[in-house]
């Protein structure tokens, strides 16, 4: 057995380095006031990429030290020691945990260098890309951490840095709206997953994976009987906040407010993945509770179909990505509810979800591409229009990562998506008919969105004047529409990789998974083609269904609810605390005791003659006071 | 044996002559120097009680005994007189003759407080309590130009004698009934014929003498005024040396004479306690002037220290002593910047301050951290002290104590913080920049450090403290 630790905590140092020296050494300083205008330009993404490099060496170092087997890690100091509650700071070394290392790594890689393009003049670059290397750190401790708190603490680690990251631009009053809902959204599921970790603790006594594992396995009595549901629901409420699953979904969408690459990086690869990630590192303790699992696959079948209908009326590049990111982690969180309840059982979700990173960053980062090329003054797919002609890697990177996306036969997301569909097709024939109806609006709003932004001609005066990215954006695009291509083919082995030598029972997608499946694209794909191929000024859909083209575009009015919810419920007994406050405890309470004090104190000052013959007497009669009081004791 | 356990009193009092005797071979200019003298000299006793000059046992025919608890008070003194002479060099230029006389009357001080601590005997207690009480009456009015040095001087002496007076007539009555002056023969009294008649008025009047020293109600009267027109040294070495060398005394009586009725004191402290919790506390809210503020504020801590002794066990009295430790360098904290504000702006009222952050970041920090910690915010020294204290009287079970004491520290807050609010938050009345010497800087810094340190790592004075407290109690 090789003791790893040390890698483990090389790889969680570099982007925890990267952001403070970015923090301390990247701004004006007379100490090397010559070298100040490249640390303030680009010194934080030289030093952001160059630890980020250093992590993804020692992540691939990881990778093949599991592979090799016989690795261990050693816990390495107390974190809490609080009479039963026993905390160490140990980490997971796993198939599981390297892969999902690597992918993180290596999604970030692409994103960092592709960053320097995108913000290229931005004043605030060094305080960017030391958010991303901190929020990169704090989601590696997510994929390692060996045990609940742990996880926990990076949860919320991950959570703060993905706010500072989507109020990026903080001048703009939208993005720190969308940075603080992210934030409160999230919080609501965190503390539902802190309510789970205690469930959890004080059923098993252990928050550590490796013991509530033994400890499940130990005694099987004491857990049947639902004794998880809740805790398992409780645990699944964090992963539907930080995965933006119904009902918690209202914050992804609007987190688009943050820079691109931060999107990218958020939304496709990392913080919404650390959901289903956990799902998958919990997997022992859900698969205890079938009721649970029912729970979970549905919500993200219904997650999936809803958002997937309402990208198809969505205008913004990004929103419809964003949506698209709700469905497929639908998809995902799916996968989980529906899995085979064994070792390894999570392997469809965490193949959709590797396959995913490539090919939605890849999407999102097409998308940063025309913006950059609009300036970052347009995200309307409506103002767009004949970006082929103009931007021909962009498009052909656009249209790879849909292809994917849409599961079209050879690339990625085929695989993965066959493998979920067919998983849902053997468990449970409602959700494979909801998953197959999303797979086939899935096809229809990105081919709209192909259709509209980037053939056909040019819809405004801006669309006609854009020019091809530089390669430092291009290059990363390049990058992930290989890996979105290859990356589900079995001699890649991520499906394979993760069963490990243990085995699964293998549910290969039957044939008529794979025609209804196909028959859906093409119904997709069919529709776009009817309504948008012909380059129509305006979205068909709103001026033939103004009613459905209202209710998508108000996203089932979610947001709208949540609002009046918090206006009345909350407003009211805010109201009322204020009230009370105003009137109860600052009136009566803090004046009054303060009266009454302030009054006292003057009343004593009135001892105070400042006559000597008045302190010889007031002596004296306290003397006999005391004297009187001991006496008639 | 009976020579030697005096000696590091009897080095500090020849380093008082030493001083005395320099200070007449000195220029009047250089007359800084006698104050790193001292400073120095007590610093090489303390190192030297540290080392090897305590010799523990009981002499003097069971007159004197020095234990754990009256190292551990005669440590306490010696820093809190080395932290006093280095407030008083820097407040020499303000004294017009008697420089030297003034350092040596601050060593003589110190010795009668070490005598103090060690006292098992009502006629050591007499003579140790008047070497400090009658250094006081001159060091109080040593700015004899200045009526309110003088004012204080003279409420001092006459309300010092009149509870003097009381002490030895208690004495007389218990010399009367017990035949004897030692703690041991009265307890033995006690213990046999009980708590009654002349021997329970001679305690009565001996306790009402020390409750005098430490300030507690109602023998309390004279410590605003005199707080307040005592030059600023002298105030400081008031508020910490003389009350802790009336707690040593009370606790060696308590102890030593009077466990035989321990229901009687009990009782009576804790009334005492929570009565001077609220009066300083509440009297404090109103005032205008620093020093009667902390005047005040020392009557309160009284009370606190009270509560500690009131627990009656070794955790309570180990929660007093810890208590007294913290209290040293906070309130000697607050005090150096009293002596340099008062260098800069000739007058102690809280008006003064307002600004002060801008004028002076580290005089307005180090108040700042002074206050906090008398307040009791952690993590202080003063928030581990009430912290015990209040342990303390809660493992007794003593709850309206206790919430007596919480409204006494909620009360503390609001004038203590609104001396901060003043630092921070007011505009100054003058802009121009307050200097401050090299020597206060590095004593601020010191007791800045000192009450945080002791706030963040308790462990190694709560262990002394104890220890000494468990050896008293038994």
């Amino acid at each position: 057995m090789d003791d790893v630790t040390g890698l483990l905590w090389r790889i969680l140092a570099g982007p925890l380095c990267a952001a403070v020296v970015i923090v301390l050494i990247c701004r004006r300083s007379p100490f090397y006031a010559d070298f100040s205008p490249v640390m303030e330009r680009s010194a934080g993404a030289v030093i952001a990429i160059a630890f980020l490099l250093g992590s993804t060496w020692f992540a691939w170092m990881a990778l093949d030290a599991v592979k090799t087997g016989n690795v261990t890690t050693s816990p390495t100091y107390r974190f809490i020691d609080v009479g039963d509650l026993e905390v160490n700071v140990n980490w997971s070394l796993d198939r599981l945990s390297v892969m999902m290392a690597m992918i993180v790594c290596v999604v970030s890689l692409c994103i960092f260098v592709y960053s320097v393009g995108y913000m290229h003049g931005d004043p605030g670059i060094n305080r960017f890309f030391a958010k991303l290397s901190f929020f990169v750190f704090s989601m590696l401790g997510i994929v390692f951490s060996g045990n609940l708190v742990m996880m926990f603490v990076f949860w919320e680690l991950v959570g703060v840095s993905s706010y500072l990251l989507i109020g990026y631009w903080y001048q703009r009053p939208a993005a720190a709206e969308a940075g603080k809902k992210a934030f409160i959204v999230n919080r609501i599921g965190d503390f539902g997953f802190l309510l789970g970790i205690l469930l959890v603790w004080n059923v098993t006594g252990s928050v550590d994976f490796t013991d509530i594992r033994n400890y499940l396995k130990a005694h099987p009595a004491e857990v049947s009987g639902g004794v998880l549901t809740i805790p398992a629901l409780l645990i699944f409420c964090g992963a539907v906040g930080k995965s933006a699953q119904l009902p918690l979904h209202v914050w992804l969408p609007d987190a688009m407010e943050g820079p691109t690459p931060v999107s990218a990086l958020i939304h496709a690869a990392t913080m919404v993945a650390a959901g289903v990630y956990m799902l998958c590192r919990v997997s022992f303790l859900v698969f205890a509770s079938p009721a649970a699992m029912d729970v979970i696959a549905w919500i993200g079948g219904l997650t999936a179909l809803l958002s997937a209908v309402i990208a198809c009326q969505q205008n913004d590049i990004k929103r419809i990505l964003a949506y698209s990111t709700l469905s497929q982690l639908g998809y995902m969180v799916m996968a989980v509810g529906l899995s085979v309840p064994q070792v390894n059982g999570y392997m469809p979700a965490m193949f959709h979800l590797s396959t995913h990173a490539f090919f939605k960053s890849l999407l999102f980062l097409s998308a940063g591409s025309v913006i950059i090329a609009f300036h970052h003054a347009e995200q309307d797919i409506w103002k767009m229009g004949g970006l082929w002609k103009k931007m021909p890697i962009t498009t052909a990177c656009f249209t790879v990562g849909l292809l994917a996306l849409t599961g079209f036969p050879g690339l990625s997301g085929f695989f993965s998506k066959e493998t979920i569909l067919g998983l849902a097709r053997e468990r449970n024939e409602d959700l494979f008919t909801l998953a197959t109806v999303t797979a086939g609006f899935t096809s229809f709003y990105m081919f709209r969105a192909l259709f509209v932004a980037f053939l056909g001609q040019p819809r405004s005066e801006a669309a006609g004047k854009v020019k091809e990215s530089p390669w430092v954006v291009l290059g990363p695009l390049v990058a992930l529409a290989i890996l979105s291509v290859i990356g589900g083919y079995t001699w890649m082995g991520i499906p394979g990789w993760l069963v490990g030598d243990k085995g699964l029972s293998e549910a290969p997608a039957g044939t008529n998974v794979l025609l209804l499946a196909m028959l859906a694209f093409v119904m997709g794909l069919a529709l776009a083609v009817v309504f948008y191929l012909c380059g129509p000024a305006e979205d068909p859909v709103k001026t033939k269904f103004p009613f459905l083209h209202r209710i998508l575009w108000n996203k089932f009015g979610f947001d709208e609810f949540y609002l009046a919810l918090v206006k009345y419920v909350q407003g009211g007994l805010a109201a009322l605390c204020e009230l009370v406050d105003r009137w109860v405890i600052a009136g009566a309470g803090v004046r009054g005791t303060a009266g009454v004090a302030q009054t006292l104190g003057k009343m004593l000052q009135l001892f105070q003659t400042g006559g000597l013959q008045t302190y010889a007497f007031l002596f004296a009669a306290g003397l006999v006071i005391i004297l009187y009081y001991v006496v008639t004791q | 044996m009976n020579l030697s356990s005096l000696k590091l009193e009897m080095a500090t009092a020849g380093l008082g002559m030493l001083v005395l005797m320099l200070g007449a071979f000195t220029r009047r200019d250089d007359k800084r120097f006698l104050g790193a003298i001292s400073a120095i000299g007590l610093t090489a006793i303390l190192a030297w009680s540290v080392c090897c000059g305590a010799v523990m046992g009981v002499g003097f025919d069971g007159m004197w005994v020095n234990d754990a608890m009256a190292l551990f008070f005669k440590r306490l003194f010696l820093i809190a007189t080395i932290l006093v002479t280095v407030m008083s060099a820097g407040f020499a230029g303000k004294i017009e003759s008697g420089v030297g006389e003034f350092f040596a009357l601050i060593l003589f001080a110190c010795t009668g407080m070490m005598l103090t601590a060690s006292v098992n005997d009502f006629v050591m207690l007499f003579v140790s309590l008047e070497t400090v009480t009658i250094t006081f009456y001159i060091l109080t009015s040593y700015l004899r130009r200045q009526v309110p040095s003088l004012e204080a001087g003279v409420k001092y002496l006459i309300l010092g004698a009149l509870s003097s007076a009381f002490l030895v007539y208690g004495i007389t009555f218990i010399y009367g009934a017990t035949g004897g002056t030692s703690f041991s023969g009265l307890a033995e009294f006690l213990k046999v014929n009980g708590a009654g008649g002349l021997v329970l008025l001679g305690v009565m009047l001996v306790l009402a003498g020390l409750g005098f020293k430490v300030a507690s109600v109602p023998f309390h009267i004279w410590v605003p005024d005199v707080y307040q027109g005592a030059p600023t040294p002298v105030t400081a070495f008031l508020a910490v040396g003389s009350k802790a060398a009336g707690f040593a005394l009370l606790l060696r009586l308590l102890y030593g004479g009077l466990l035989p009725m321990k229901a009687t004191w009990v009782a009576l402290i804790a009334v005492l306690a929570a009565l001077t919790i609220l009066y300083g506390n509440l009297a404090a809210i109103p005032q205008k002037n620093i020093k009667r503020l902390l005047g005040y504020s020392s009557i309160s801590h009284a009370g606190f220290l009270l509560l500690g002794v009131a627990a009656a066990t070794a955790f309570g009295t180990g929660a007093a002593l810890f208590y007294l430790f913290a209290y040293v360098f906070t309130n000697l904290g607050a005090f150096l910047v009293i002596v340099c504000m008062a260098n800069a702006t000739a007058d102690d009222e809280i008006a003064s301050y307002a600004g002060l952050a801008r004028r002076s970041p580290l005089l307005a920090a180090a108040m700042t951290v002074a206050l906090v910690s008398l307040a009791g915010v952690p993590p202080m020294a003063g928030f581990f002290a009430k912290f015990l204290i209040f342990s303390a009287v809660i493992g007794q079970q003593l709850w309206w104590l206790a919430a007596v004491g919480a409204v006494g520290v909620v009360a503390s807050l609001y004038y203590y913080l609104g001396v901060v609010k003043a630092m921070y938050w007011q505009e100054p009345r003058q802009e121009a920049a307050i200097a401050v010497g090299l020597t206060m800087k590095v004593a601020l810094w010191f007791v800045m450090a000192a009450t945080l340190a002791i706030g963040v790592f308790q462990g190694p004075v709560v262990e002394w403290a104890f220890e000494a407290a468990r050896e008293l109690v038994k």
